[in-house]
């Protein structure tokens, strides 16, 4: 008897505490929990976040006109699981996305990336006051928080296969890289809409050589292939003789494409430039032997109007140029 | 202190703890391992020996080849049996000789043909598989129009999901009709679309006469007038398709396919098993249920895309809809059936939850119900669902406008504050979609989905899809505004092929909706 009184005292006086504990603790320490319904709610107090995702092509996901064609108006509904897709954290990192009903006009937003399956939102600092709780996880900086997207192109396995990987340089490092002032990270997120970013991929050289002209791009600066989201983008080497001072310009003359074909296209073959490879084209063509102009060209939808005389100078955009005089 | 003091402060120390945050009434479900039983269940698949093209001809293969050629260039059925007949004794070794000749049919084209033709007849397991391959993958277009003609021939049930999956890959014209004969030979009507399309084509008139003697045909042997009344019937569930159960197991397989990352093998398991035969419906059904999160999630996908073909599984989409894990599809795949037998489930489960994607998600399938026109329901499309039946499920949907308008549409800050935009759409959308069954209802919600349309945090596109379809109904109905509007509308959207950019899309979207708000309905 006195023994199980021994107990229930001591369990009594545990239970106090922990009513102390409760009763005196700070108001502010741990914020109430807040369910996300809009990524508009997180602009309040991440103002600058929230307008670089704004110009974001991921805010852009659901209603760009682009898109919207190429998925027939989302009726091929295979896109909306990556153009709007449940939080990440709730479908596990790594795992593939599975497609929301609500919200989807905000596309791949904050919520998507953010939002943790008990409330909370994965951030960079611990901090239980704010209305957001943020908590640090690293896994929101890691290749396998974007891979359940950007690896159903195949990305991050060509990521991984380069010495980006091998030295530790992930997504974040180019495509959301620290704000100079130390304020973040930029939630812009260049990347192919980005003429500037796409420049900086590839270094396009022309010479002589041989009594030919000898071109070679090289992958030299993505940590993928080039370009890389296969089968809808496409790049393509062209050549031209400068034209007479006066005279009007000479009609391009396509050298070679860089592509993966979609699967309908069974007399196509894969010819994307991996990281650190380079392509060397050939131009054997009497016509080359004045000054010449040779350009890469990129573009985001692979098709060109007219397929027997494409038009880079109105449908595609002009990444290098290089003149090679005689 | 007695026992029951203690037992006291322990039940309010409990409610503390538990905080600000009572947690609502959740359904519990249970998932078991479908997939597993039922595949456990299967025999191993038959996997056929890949036959590789050869380079260097087994000892007499060249002697074959000739006779065979010499065979199938003439029309002698005797001389091609007796080719065949020696072929086939030959042994199957001689199948990666003859898959060799197809591989090179850009340089010799006869002898492929006459290869191709030798491999339908002997059909055998590594005969056939080499036929599919070549279908699958060959560059050369005719090339595939043959083997798709040879299987055709073949009439075998276990080819259907791999014809089926060509569909979505085949560009070229003869072998989508020759794949939609194929499949019309196992009773599939999955090709019927591709002849329709086939049928304008006119930079082919073979093509198109053949495809159209085709989907006539289909349609005489189904009773249809024509072969666009035949499709009509046949998304709309009005034509049975039994097809052959033995199958199943290979249904299971695909289902089994949903749960991998590539979202490509994803997309290939979908279209087979949206467009395979009706004894698929229950699996899908079975599915829902499954332990793995994808393949619940994309069952209800298949079953969302089979519209009114899906109907044999509304009783397991009305219990996932309040399944939060698949609730959104659910909900969507109830919606897409056209059904009036899914209203009930949606209302229900709009009505028991209070989480946002759910909500959106019922809102926008009642959205859809409405808005298509009610179909037949009887198997064999003569009976037409009672009116007073669809009436009954409209009076109860009706509830939607006072379950929805004073919260969705409340213009005070406190209810926009508290209410997500999307939610407030889709309930507009809904409320305006109730004049598809019933005139004007919509007038309410109208000045706010034009609103909508011009904003960058709503979903705009989505708001004048709504919009326009009011218009249409209106101008169906003889309104000489309604279709004074829609002729600006049209004469607004980008033309076939042209991608607007992101500003020429704003600039369409805010005079579309001017014109809308012209065109607003009197109340």
């Amino acid at each position: 008897m006195i023994r199980a009184q021994t107990i229930l005292g001591s369990a009594i006086a545990l239970l106090g505490v922990t009513a102390l504990v409760l009763v005196f603790r700070t108001p502010a320490e741990v914020a109430p929990a807040r369910s996300f319904t809009s990524s508009q709610q997180c602009k309040e107090c991440h103002a600058q976040e929230h307008a670089e995702w704004s110009a974001s092509q991921h805010a852009h996901s659901w209603l760009n006109p682009d898109v919207r064609a190429l998925s027939n108006d989302f009726a091929n509904t295979d896109c909306i699981d990556c153009h709007a897709p449940q939080e990440i954290y709730s479908t596990g990192i790594g795992a593939r996305v599975l497609p929301r009903a609500s919200r989807r006009a905000e596309g791949v937003d904050c919520i998507a990336c953010h939002a943790l399956p008990d409330g909370g939102v994965a951030g960079t600092k611990d901090n239980p006051a704010a209305p957001c709780r943020p908590q640090a996880m690293a896994s929101l900086k890691s290749v396998d928080h974007c891979a359940g997207c950007h690896d159903q192109h195949k990305t991050v396995s060509q990521w991984r296969e380069t010495q980006y990987a091998a030295q530790g340089i992930g997504c974040v490092e180019c495509h959301m890289p620290a704000r100079a002032d130390g304020s973040g990270h930029d939630h812009t997120m260049h990347g192919g809409h980005s003429l500037e970013t796409v420049r900086k991929a590839v270094t396009l050289v022309a010479e002589r050589s041989k009594g030919l002209v000898r071109v070679a791009l090289t992958n030299s600066g993505a940590g993928h292939h080039f370009p890389t989201d296969e089968r809808s983008r496409a790049a393509d080497l062209w050549w031209r003789p400068v034209a007479p001072e006066g005279a009007p310009a000479e009609s391009w003359r396509h050298l070679w494409r860089f592509r993966s074909p979609y699967r309908h296209e069974v007399d196509l073959v894969d010819t994307l430039l991996p990281s650190a490879a380079t392509k060397e084209v050939w131009v054997d063509d009497p016509a080359s032997q004045g000054a010449v102009e040779v350009a890469l060209t990129y573009k985001r939808t692979p098709y060109w109007k007219d397929p027997l005389r494409p038009d880079p100078e109105t449908e595609a955009e002009f990444v290098h140029r290089v003149v090679l005089q005689p | 202190m007695s026992l029951r003091c203690a037992l006291a402060l322990v039940w309010s120390m409990g409610l503390v703890a538990c905080g600000s945050e009572p947690a609502g009434p959740q359904a519990t479900f249970i998932y078991e391992p479908v997939v597993q039983s039922a595949l456990a269940a299967c025999p191993a698949p038959d996997v056929a020996a890949t036959s590789a093209p050869s380079a260097t001809l087994p000892e007499g293969a060249e002697e074959y080849l000739e006779a065979a050629v010499s065979a199938w260039s003439g029309s002698d059925v005797r001389s091609r049996e007796l080719t065949l007949t020696d072929v086939q004794r030959a042994g199957r070794g001689l199948v990666p000789a003859f898959v060799g000749v197809v591989a090179q049919a850009k340089q010799t084209p006869e002898r492929a043909a006459a290869a191709i033709a030798v491999l339908g007849a002997w059909a055998d397991t590594a005969a056939r598989e080499a036929l599919c391959q070549a279908l699958e993958t060959h560059a050369v277009p005719w090339v595939r129009a043959r083997c798709a003609f040879e299987l055709g021939k073949l009439r075998d049930p276990s080819l259907l999901p791999r014809l089926l999956l060509r569909l979505k890959y085949e560009v070229d014209g003869e072998t989508v009709l020759w794949l939609a004969d194929a499949l019309a030979q196992q009773g599939s009507l999955a090709g019927l679309e591709g002849l329709l399309v086939l049928t304008g084509r006119n930079d082919d008139a073979w093509l198109a006469d053949t495809a159209r003697a085709k989907a006539d045909e289909l349609a005489a042997r189904y009773g249809a007038p024509f072969g666009g009344e035949l499709l009509r019937l046949h998304a709309n569930g009005l034509i049975p398709e039994p097809g052959d159960s033995v199958q199943e197991c290979a249904a299971w397989r695909l289902i089994q396919r949903l749960s991998l990352f590539d979202l490509r093998q994803v997309d290939d398991a979908r279209f087979v098993l949206v467009r395979m035969p009706d004894y698929v419906v229950p699996l899908l059904e079975r599915a829902l249920r499954d332990e793995n999160r994808y393949v619940r999630l994309h069952a209800a996908q298949c079953l969302e895309r089979r519209t009114a073909r899906n109907r044999a599984a509304h009783a397991g989409l009305a219990q996932a809809v309040l399944d939060p894990s698949i609730g959104g599809v659910a909900a969507a795949a109830l919606g897409a059936s056209g059904l009036a037998s899914a209203g009930a489930p949606l209302v229900a489960g709009l009505r028991a939850s209070t989480a946002h994607e759910l909500q959106v998600a019922c809102l926008s399938g009642l959205e859809r119900l409405l808005v298509s026109p009610p179909l037949e329901s009887s198997a064999a499309g003569a009976a037409r669902l009672p009116q007073a039946t669809w009436s009954a499920q409209l009076e109860q949907l009706y509830g939607l406008e006072a379950l929805c308008q004073p919260r969705a549409l409340g213009t005070d800050a406190q209810t926009q504050a508290d209410l997500p935009l999307d939610l407030r759409q889709a309930a507009a959308q809904c409320l305006l979609a109730l004049d598809a069954v019933t005139r004007d209802r919509g007038h309410a919600v109208w000045p706010f989905l034009c609103d909508l349309a011009v904003r960058t945090d709503a979903d705009p596109d989505a708001a004048l899809r709504a919009l326009k379809g009011s218009l249409e109904r209106r101008a169906e109905r003889g309104d000489a505004g309604a279709q004074a509007a829609i002729a600006q509308w049209q004469a607004l959207q980008p033309r076939s092929g042209v991608i607007e950019t992101l500003s020429e899309a704003n600039a369409r979207r805010a005079a579309q909706a001017d014109i809308a708000r012209a065109a607003a309905p009197r109340s």
